[in-house]
C-alpha cells in the first residue's frame, strides 16, 4: 500500500538545477563589472545569455518539482534576461555615421582648444605627423 | 575613459609611427585639463563650443546617461599630415571601441610606416 510520503516528490529533486540557475542568471552583471574594471570595451551580450541559461535551468528544476520558490526563481531569471537584453538593445545602439567626413576628403574647418587653452584648428592637424582623432563622451 | 587609458598605455607605439593621438570631447577647459593630466601623452581637446564635433557631424541624439546632456558619439578618424581624411570608424554600440592594436593596424594600413 502506498503512503502519501512515498507519492510526494523528494524535496531535493531538481534542487541543484535551481541553484545553478539562480547563480548563473545574475553572473553576467558581475562579469560586466569585472570587464569594465579590466577596461575591456565590448558589449556584454553574455549577460542576457547567462540570464536566459539561468532561466532555463530554473525552469528545468520547476518541471521536476513545482514550488512557489521555483516559480518565483524562474520569473526572476526570465525578467532579468528580458531586462538585460532590452537594455543592451535599446540603450547601447549607436546610429550609423551619416556626416560628410569621408576618406579622401579634407577634414572640415573647425576651432577648438587644447587643454592649456591653445587654439586648435584644422591647420593644426597638418605638419609632420599623422593624426588619430578620437571623439569620446567626456569626463563621466 | 578606458579607451583613453589604453591609448595612453600604448603612446610609444603611436609616437614610433609619427602619429599623434588627439582626443576630443565637449568638456570645458577645466574638465579637459583634468583629463589631460590623467593622460599626459595624448592631446586632449576641449570642444565646448562644439565647433569640431559639429564640423565632423558627430553630435546627435547621444545623450549622457548621467545628466542627459548632449555628447559626441564615439568616433575615430584617421587624418593624414596634409589634413586629408583617410578613414572613419563608428562602432555599432556605445560600449564598443577599437583597441589600440586595431587603431595601429588601421593606421599602418592608411598611413604606411609614418615616414
Amino acid at each position: 500500500m502506498n503512503t502519501t510520503s512515498t507519492l510526494a516528490p523528494p524535496r531535493s529533486r531538481g534542487r541543484l538545477l535551481l541553484w545553478l540557475g539562480v547563480v548563473t542568471a545574475p553572473a553576467g552583471l558581475i562579469l560586466y563589472v569585472a570587464q569594465m574594471s579590466a577596461g575591456i570595451l565590448t558589449t556584454p551580450w553574455y549577460a542576457p545569455a547567462l540570464a536566459v541559461l539561468g532561466a532555463v535551468l530554473v525552469l528545468m528544476s520547476l518541471l521536476r518539482r513545482g514550488t512557489v520558490w521555483r516559480v518565483l526563481g524562474f520569473l526572476f531569471c526570465a525578467a532579468l534576461a528580458g531586462f538585460e537584453g532590452w537594455a543592451l538593445q535599446s540603450y547601447t545602439s549607436l546610429p550609423a555615421y551619416t556626416g560628410s567626413v569621408a576618406a579622401g576628403r579634407p577634414f572640415p574647418e573647425f576651432s577648438a582648444s587644447l587643454a592649456d587653452g591653445t587654439p586648435l584648428t584644422r591647420a593644426s592637424l597638418e605638419g609632420d605627423k599623422d593624426t588619430v582623432l578620437i571623439f569620446f563622451r567626456g569626463w563621466w | 575613459m578606458a579607451e583613453l587609458g589604453q591609448l595612453e598605455t600604448r603612446h610609444a607605439d603611436f609616437a614610433a609611427r609619427n602619429i599623434r593621438v588627439v582626443a576630443a570631447s565637449l568638456d570645458n577647459l577645466e574638465e579637459t585639463g583634468k583629463t589631460q593630466r590623467k593622460f599626459p601623452h595624448l592631446t586632449l581637446v576641449s570642444d565646448a563650443g562644439r565647433s569640431l564635433a559639429g564640423a565632423a557631424e558627430v553630435i546627435g541624439p547621444h545623450h549622457s546617461p548621467v545628466d542627459g546632456s548632449i555628447t559626441a558619439a564615439p568616433t575615430t578618424v584617421l587624418i593624414d599630415r596634409r589634413g586629408q581624411v583617410r578613414w572613419l570608424f563608428r562602432p555599432d554600440r556605445y560600449l564598443e571601441r577599437l583597441s589600440p592594436d586595431e587603431v595601429l593596424a588601421k593606421a599602418a594600413e592608411h598611413f604606411g610606416d609614418g615616414r
